[in-house]
C-alpha cells in the first residue's frame, strides 16, 4: 500500500489553539482515543504478540520459550541471504523501471491539451488495478503463446519462451509486470513536481538561451529534488514489501528464483505452518523497514528544531 | 530551421505519449477484453479474429461465486473507508487544534505506523482474528483494513484541517460552540471534499488487497473479489477465458470509482506527498 509523508507536519509543532481555551486537559487524548484504539488493536497488539512469538517454538499447541533460537536459525539459513539478495534485486529492478517509465510519461504528459488529459487518466489505470488482476493478466501474457511472445515475434524476435516457468527469466518477468502496474505512482508525483515549477522560471531560462534539455536538467530538476527523494523513499519501502505480484505469479518459484522476503514469510506461515519462524521473519522485515524510517524522522526532527 | 525544430519539439512528446498509451494500456487491455470474450482459442486466436466472441466465460465465472465475492469486497472496503476516515478525522482535529503533552511523540508514532507493511503483521493478525472469532468474517476484515489505513487517513486529513482558517474556530467559539460543535458544524462540512478523497483512497487501496484477505478468510462465502478470483484461478488454472473474464469483472468496479473521483484521488496522492 502506498503511504504519505507530510514533511511539513514533522518540522512544525502544532500551532496553539484559540487562546480563549485554557489548558485542554484530557480533551485531546479523548479525541485521539478512537484512532489509537483501532491502531493498537490492528497493528500494535499484533506486533507485540509477534515479537513475543518470535522467541518461542510452537509444537503441538504448546509454546516454549527458546530465546533467540529462531533468529539464530534464520540467520544461519542460506535461504535467508539468498532471499535478501533477491529482494534487493527485485526492489532495485522494479524501482528503476518504474521511475524511468514514470519520468518519461511525466515529461511527455506535462501539457494541458485534450489528448494529454485523456492520456493521463488512461496511464493511471494499471495502478488502481487489483494486484491479483494484474498478476493474472501477466501470467497469461507470459505463457508460451501469450502476448509477450506475439509482440516479440512481431518485432523480429520469435520465441517460444514460457517466461515464468524458467528460473532464469522468472525474476525479470515478474519485475517487468510489477513495473507496469506501479509506474503511475512515479508518473503522478513527478508530473505534479513538474507542474509545480512556475512557467515563468522556464520562460526565463529559455529567454537566456537555454535549450529545453538544459532547462530541464539545470532549472527544473533541481527544484524537484524533494519530491524525487520522497517518492523514491516511499516507492522503495512499498516495493521491497510488495507481495501480491510476486506470490500470485510464481509463489516464489521456480526453484526459489523469485523468493523475496515477503513471499518467503507467507510460505513459512501458510504453507509450512511454522508460525514461530514466520514471526521472527516478520520482526526482521519490520526492522529492515523501520530503522531507516526512524533514522530519517530523527534527522528531520533535529533539523526542524535547530 | 528553428521553427521546424520547435514544431518537432511539440510533436515528439505527443508521439511518445501516444505510443506509451497504446503499448502500456490500450493493447494489453484490448487483448484481455478480447480474450475474455473468446469462447475457444483464448490464447491462439489472432488479435483481429472476432468470429467466436460471446459472453460464455462471464456466465461461467458469475456462476462460480464471483458476485458474492464482489458484494463482500464492497462491504469490507466501504466499512474500512468509513471507519478509518471517521477516526482519522477526529484525530486529525486533535493534532491540528490542541496543544498537549506528547502530541509530537504520538504524531511520530503515526508516521512510523503508516509505513508498516501489511505483510509483516499478517501472521499475528491471523492468530488474533482466529482467537476473536473474527476469522472468516467480512466485517472483521473491514476492521483490519480500517486499522491498516487509519494512519494514512489521519495524515492526509491533518493537512486539510490545518488549512481550515482558525478565525472560523474563533468565530464559532464566540458563538458559544465547544470543540465538538466547532468540529461538527464548522470544520467537518468544510472538509467534505477531503473526506471523500481520503475515503476513495482507502477504497482503491483495500479493493486491491490480497494478502490480508487471503489469510483472514478461507470460507468461499466470505471471500473478497481478489481472493475469490485467485481461488478461481487455482481451481481452473488453464481456463484462461474464465480467468480473463473474472479479472475484468473484478477490475471494473474500481475503474468506475476511480474514473468518477479521479481528480480527488490524484490530488490526495500528490497533495499528501508534498505535504
Amino acid at each position: 500500500m502506498s503511504t504519505v509523508t507530510p514533511t511539513s507536519a514533522v518540522t512544525s509543532p502544532p500551532a496553539p489553539g484559540p487562546s480563549r481555551r485554557r489548558g485542554p486537559g484530557v480533551a485531546p487524548y479523548v479525541w485521539l482515543l478512537p484512532a489509537f484504539a483501532l491502531l493498537a488493536f490492528v497493528v500494535g497488539y499484533p506486533i507485540v504478540r509477534n515479537v513475543v512469538a518470535s522467541f518461542t517454538t510452537a509444537s503441538g499447541g504448546t509454546s516454549t520459550f527458546v530465546g533467540f533460537a529462531q533468529y539464530e536459525a534464520l540467520l544461519s539459513d542460506p535461504v535467508f541471504y539468498r532471499s535478501v539478495l533477491l529482494t534487493v534485486y527485485w526492489t532495485v529492478g522494479v524501482t528503476a523501471l518504474q521511475f524511468g517509465l514514470g519520468a518519461l510519461a511525466a515529461l511527455v504528459a506535462d501539457r494541458n491539451t485534450w489528448f494529454v488529459r485523456r492520456a493521463r487518466s488512461l496511464l493511471i489505470i494499471p495502478w488502481v488495478l487489483p494486484g491479483v488482476v494484474a498478476a493474472n493478466i501477466w501470467v497469461v501474457f507470459y505463457t508460451d503463446r501469450g502476448l509477450v511472445n506475439s509482440a516479440l515475434s512481431l518485432i523480429g524476435l520469435p520465441t517460444q519462451q514460457a517466461w515464468l516457468a524458467n528460473s532464469d527469466t522468472a525474476m525479470i518477468a515478474v519485475i517487468v509486470a510489477a513495473a507496469w502496474k506501479g509506474f503511475p505512482f512515479y508518473f503522478l508525483l513527478l508530473l505534479a513536481g513538474l507542474q509545480s515549477v512556475p512557467a515563468e522560471t522556464r520562460e526565463a531560462a529559455r529567454v537566456d538561451g537555454a535549450s529545453s534539455f538544459q532547462t530541464l536538467t539545470r532549472v527544473v530538476l533541481p527544484q524537484m529534488r524533494a519530491i524525487i527523494t520522497t517518492s523514491l523513499v516511499l516507492g522503495v519501502i512499498a516495493t521491497s514489501n510488495y507481495f501480491d505480484g510476486v506470490y500470485l505469479m510464481t509463489q516464489g518459484g521456480p526453484s526459489q528464483a523469485t523468493l523475496t522476503l515477503p513471499v518467503w514469510l507467507y510460505n513459512t506461515a501458510f504453507a509450512n505452518f511454522d508460525f514461530a519462524r514466520a514471526s521472527a521473519l516478520s520482526v526482521v522485515i519490520l526492522l529492515i523497514v523501520l530503522v531507516p524510517v526512524v533514522v530519517r524522522l530523527v534527522l528531520v526532527g533535529r533539523r526542524g528544531r535547530a | 530551421m528553428s521553427a521546424a525544430r520547435a514544431r518537432l519539439g511539440g510533436l515528439l512528446p505527443g508521439g511518445v505519449l501516444l505510443v506509451l498509451v497504446a503499448v502500456v494500456v490500450v493493447v494489453p487491455f484490448a487483448w484481455v477484453v478480447l480474450a475474455s470474450l473468446r469462447q475457444t482459442n483464448v490464447l491462439t486466436g489472432s488479435f483481429f479474429d472476432v468470429s467466436d466472441l460471446g459472453l460464455g466465460n462471464y456466465a461461467t465465472v458469475l456462476s462460480r461465486g464471483l458476485p458474492r465475492a464482489l458484494v463482500n469486497s464492497t462491504i469490507a472496503c466501504l466499512l474500512a473507508a468509513v471507519l478509518s476516515v471517521a477516526v482519522g478525522a477526529v484525530a486529525a482535529y486533535a493534532f491540528s487544534r490542541f496543544t498537549f503533552r506528547g502530541s509530537r511523540a504520538l504524531f511520530w508514532l503515526i508516521l512510523v505506523v503508516q509505513v508498516i507493511p501489511g505483510v509483516s503483521v499478517v501472521v499475528p493478525l491471523y492468530q488474533l482474528w482466529a482467537s476473536l472469532q473474527l476469522f472468516n468474517s467480512v466485517i472483521g476484515l473491514g476492521v483490519a483494513y480500517a486499522g491498516l489505513n487509519t494512519a494514512v487517513c489521519m495524515l492526509l486529513l491533518k493537512g486539510f484541517v490545518d488549512d481550515v482558517p482558525r478565525e472560523l474556530d474563533e468565530a464559532a467559539a464566540i458563538d458559544g460552540c465547544g470543540h465538538v460543535a466547532t468540529f461538527g458544524r464548522v470544520v467537518l462540512p468544510l472538509m467534505a471534499p477531503a473526506l471523500t478523497a481520503s475515503g476513495i483512497y482507502v477504497l482503491v487501496n483495500t479493493w486491491q488487497e490480497y494478502v490480508i484477505a487471503s489469510s483472514l478468510l478461507n470460507d468461499p462465502s466470505a471471500f473478497t473479489a481478489t481472493v475469490g478470483l485467485q481461488n478461481l484461478v487455482g481451481q481452473y488454472s488453464t481456463d484462461y477465458g474464465g480467468i480473463m473474464a473474472g479479472s475484468v469483472l473484478t477490475a471494473i468496479p474500481i475503474i468506475i470509482v476511480f474514473s468518477l473521483f479521479q481528480k480527488q484521488f490524484v490530488q490526495t496522492v500528490t497533495g499528501g506527498l508534498k505535504g
